[in-house]
């Protein structure tokens, strides 16, 4: 756990809302590196995370994974997707999550550092014509609970922040997810803006601060969706 | 201890803080510069913390309440923004607890005192600083659920039922008030050691919940009231929040992994 200014964050993703929290968290003054490849192995995560930690001097305090396989963000009919569709898309978006946790855990182990995983709400919600992106989502939170119970007296937290889900499918077929996610009226509605909305709660999670805050969900969606 | 958390100069009323978990809020919002509005039942009690306050250099109004008094909740609203300009935040902590009672011996004294203290009278309190948080564009509710409640955990029927409507009432609302720039939130701590038995042999179901909730934790131990439940408090009374609204967050070191 650090204070912001000098903090050492990777940020994983290629999408706006991983440019928009790396962008938030400069502002909060976190030396940040974008990963934002594709990757095939888990060799290909090791030497990126390995990469990134010399980019910013030689630790790293949080990671912040948003990555997925581009397929997930496209709207198709469960009953149509074939094997190798999900094989590629959600086995595969899956996979990278737990190898980014695995080879951030030395790291973040010895920083008493944070993993943070960003989430959309059709996770914990459902999205029709979004199953293997609300599997992923799901599948993720778990992977975020394990990491946190085995991580627990390391000090190192690992915690998942579930987001509107305009973020991955853009704002037609989030605006229409978030009418099906919620039966009432949402607190403030929209997606929420990455770097000054989202960014200071994924920060707030590197903080000594949030040091009793382990494999929690923390959702940010303005409000709409409120299961727990 | 760093924090990055910003709460300087803001007014926070804290209802139930001269003991337990409001006290522990209580002193790491004092640290973090706010100023305070505390209440107690107890005068003795609340001379106490007022006079610690005064140590610290915190600037607040110490006041006796009544948790079910609503006309009080209204006039302690009204003495709060008279004293400080304004109201910040509030955090509705106060509640009656009471021991460990099978369900089939609980009376309707039993549900009475704890739905008047519990979801009650945090929504006095709630609708009485809504007035000034409007008109303000901003403020910060943080409402007290139970990690008991949510595993109903035996013995303790009246207080998770209350507890239970709290977490209701605060998703109402944060939908109703974030229109107006108020974020409505829940926090479901662990933090017991002043409601443990001393010795275990005095009160074995209890000691039994308390001894299986901690072993359950990934962070296995109790939470201080002041270093582990006050800063995820003050998280949700700051700006880092603004977009969180309607949501629990659980302070119980991972014991409960919901949803």
């Amino acid at each position: 756990m650090t204070t912001r200014a000098g903090r050492r964050v990777v940020v994983t993703g290629d999408t706006a809302l991983a440019e928009g929290v790396a962008a938030g968290l400069r502002e909060l003054g976190a030396l940040v590196v974008l990963l934002d490849a594709a990757y095939e192995t888990e060799d290909d995560v090791r030497a990126a995370m390995e990469a990134a930690g010399d980019a910013l001097g030689g630790g790293i305090d949080q990671v912040v994974h948003s990555w997925v396989e581009p397929a997930l963000l496209d709207a198709q009919v469960f009953a149509e997707l074939s094997e190798e569709t999900w094989a590629i898309a959600c086995e595969h978006t899956l996979e990278v999550a737990w190898w980014t946790a695995r080879q951030a855990s030395p790291a973040l182990r010895e920083t008493q550092g944070s993993l943070v995983f960003l989430v959309p709400t059709i996770g914990m919600a459902g999205g029709a014509g979004y199953a293997m992106l609300a599997a992923v989502a799901e599948g993720v939170r778990v992977l975020a609970k394990g990491c946190g119970r085995q991580w627990g007296t390391t000090g190192a937290t690992c915690n998942t922040v579930a987001v509107a889900p305009h973020h991955w499918t853009g704002d037609a077929a989030g605006a229409e997810l978030t009418r099906n996610i919620t039966l009432s009226v949402p607190a403030f509605g929209g997606q929420g803006d990455a770097a000054s909305d989202l960014a200071p709660l994924v920060a707030l999670l590197a903080d000594d601060d949030a040091h009793f805050l382990t494999a929690a969900t923390m959702v940010a969606d303005g409000g709409t969706w409120m299961g727990l | 201890m760093g924090n990055d958390i910003d709460l300087d100069g803001h007014v926070i009323i804290v209802t139930g803080a001269s003991k337990g978990i409001g006290l522990g809020i209580a002193r790491h919002l004092a640290d973090l510069g706010a100023r305070l509005v505390v209440t107690a039942r107890k005068p003795e009690a609340l001379e106490a913390l007022s006079a610690e306050l005064d140590g610290r250099g915190t600037p607040h109004l110490a006041r006796q309440l009544n948790t079910t008094d609503r006309e009080g909740a209204v006039a302690l609203a009204a003495d709060t923004a008279a004293a400080f300009g304004r109201i910040d935040g509030l955090v509705a902590n106060a509640q009656t607890f009471l021991s460990v009672t099978p369900l089939e011996e609980i009376t309707e004294r039993n549900m009475d005192l704890l739905l008047d203290t519990g979801p009650k009278g945090t929504l006095w309190g709630m609708q009485s600083v809504l007035p000034y948080m409007r008109e303000q564009g901003r403020g910060r509710i943080v409402t007290m659920g139970s990690n008991a409640a949510i595993n109903g955990a035996a013995g303790y029927g009246p207080y998770v039922s209350s507890k239970e409507a709290i977490r209701g009432i605060t998703r109402v609302a944060a939908r109703e008030w974030g229109p107006y720039g108020v974020t409505v939130n829940c926090v479901c701590p662990v933090s017991v050691a002043h409601r443990a038995p001393a010795n275990p042999e005095d009160d074995p179901v209890r000691a039994a919940v308390f001894a299986e909730t901690f072993k359950s934790q990934p962070i296995a131990r109790d939470g201080d009231a002041a270093n582990d439940i006050g800063p995820i408090v003050a998280f949700l009374l700051s700006d880092a929040s603004q977009y969180m609204t309607g949501q629990t967050l659980m302070a119980d070191g991972g014991a409960i992994m919901r949803p």
